[in-house]
């Protein structure tokens, strides 16, 4: 059965971009443009991005 | 189409004769230097070796009345002595001087040292500003075209969206330009010795320089009102490249979603333009290592929300995207060739 694509657009640029078909719920994506990284939520067969506030670069050493 | 190359031993005239060998719909029949000529051309221009047989001619107006479109890369205050006479005989002129940049014609007399006005105020109106993404519409069919300065072009196109978009405030934006030693032509000055250049991280005309005056005229044209500019340009030890880093203190909150879209649709299917503002991977803003070579224009942005700053930048590589492949993109959409015809370039990686 052909699976609807779950399609998503990032919060801070703009860009559409479709989540892999095996995609789960928690699972950290990012942005292909600006690379912005999501958790993604699945509910009711949507999915929606969650702001993943993970990991930051420090070159202030 | 046939075309001629007037001053064709410089940087500017090598990377003409480069791109246009590889231009499908254009047959180079004459490459002119008063010091070279009768040379073979890859004697000056090296990487040339094994593409061309062309020599170098003595630089005549008979002989540029072989062409059709005749690219002049002479020095400024001499192709304002070439341009009228080939505009005369119907040639099509792409000029890569400053000589017809400016619409003004006072303007010479500030910001080139002109002795009066320019001499050919109705040629400058006809003239196109040949910077393709901000005058696509005007170039389909100009005879004349004035293609921008090089560290104008990155600064212009740095700040383009943020002046159509309502983004600049009354504070002049402060534009910091890092430029390479190409830069300064292929005859250059004893401080473009190696001794002197190398290591080399310093100011170059750190006030009124003359590209000031084009990125002033092109950003008043978007924003629909009179823009200045604090322009500091920097030598640094690269060969190729300028990096401008543009300076705006807005006067409202601005968000990264609001600048997304003012980039997006300024540059919409432009086919040099790529916004690189990135979190991931390894380039997450414009860096002139992935232009060079290429007629690319990698722009980017960076929000200071403590200041209210927004950081534009834009790299180029000065020889292409600055002087030569932008004359060249430009002469394509004037000539009814496809845009990007003879600039297909990926950037090689790593240089």
């Amino acid at each position: 059965m052909a699976q609807t694509k779950l399609v998503v657009t990032c919060k801070v640029c703009g860009t559409e971009f479709e989540l892999p078909e095996d995609v789960m719920d928690g699972e950290i994506t990012s942005c292909p443009t600006c690379g912005a990284r999501y958790i993604v939520k699945l509910a009711g067969g949507k999915a929606v991005l969650e702001e993943f506030k993970g990991d930051v670069e420090d070159y202030g050493e | 189409m046939r075309a001629c190359i007037i001053g064709a031993s410089g940087f500017t005239g090598g990377e003409l004769l480069r791109i246009l060998l590889q231009h499908s719909g254009v047959e180079i029949v004459c490459a002119t230097s008063r010091k070279f000529k009768g040379e073979y051309v890859y004697r000056i221009h090296p990487n040339l070796r094994g593409f061309t047989s062309l020599k170098f001619v003595e630089p005549s107006i008979d002989a540029a009345l072989k062409a059709d479109a005749v690219f002049l890369a002479l020095p400024h205050g001499e192709s304002v002595k070439w341009a009228p006479q080939l505009y005369e005989h119907g040639l099509m002129v792409v000029d890569l001087s400053a000589d017809f940049r400016l619409k003004d014609p006072n303007a010479y007399v500030e910001w080139y040292k002109w002795p009066q006005p320019h001499p050919y105020p109705d040629l400058l109106k006809k003239a196109v500003y040949g910077l393709p993404e901000l005058h696509r519409d005007e170039l389909p069919g100009a005879r004349l075209i004035a293609s921008p300065g090089c560290t104008a072009t990155a600064s212009i196109m740095a700040l383009a969206p943020l002046a159509k978009h309502g983004l600049l405030s009354h504070i002049p934006p402060v534009i910091d330009v890092k430029m390479g030693s190409s830069g300064a032509g292929a005859e250059g000055s004893v401080l473009d010795m190696h001794s002197h250049r190398t290591y080399v991280i310093r100011p170059y005309e750190p006030v009124h320089h003359r590209h000031a005056a084009e990125v002033e005229q092109e950003l008043s044209r978007l924003a629909g009102r009179e823009i200045k500019v604090a322009y500091t340009p920097h030598a640094v030890d690269v060969v190729r490249g300028i990096l401008s880093t543009a300076h705006v203190l807005a006067e409202k909150d601005v968000g990264e979603p609001e600048l997304w879209k003012a980039y997006r649709s300024t540059y919409e299917g432009s086919k040099f333009v790529r916004i690189v503002k990135d979190r991931l991977g390894l380039a997450r803003y414009p860096n002139v290592k992935y232009v060079l070579g290429t007629n690319l224009v990698d722009v980017g942005f960076e929000v200071d929300q403590r200041l209210r700053r927004i950081v534009a930048f834009a790299a180029i590589d000065n020889l292409v995207r600055g002087a030569a492949g932008q004359a060249v993109q430009a002469f394509n959409v004037a000539a009814g060739f496809p845009e990007d015809e003879g600039l297909r370039t990926i950037p090689a990686h790593p240089l």
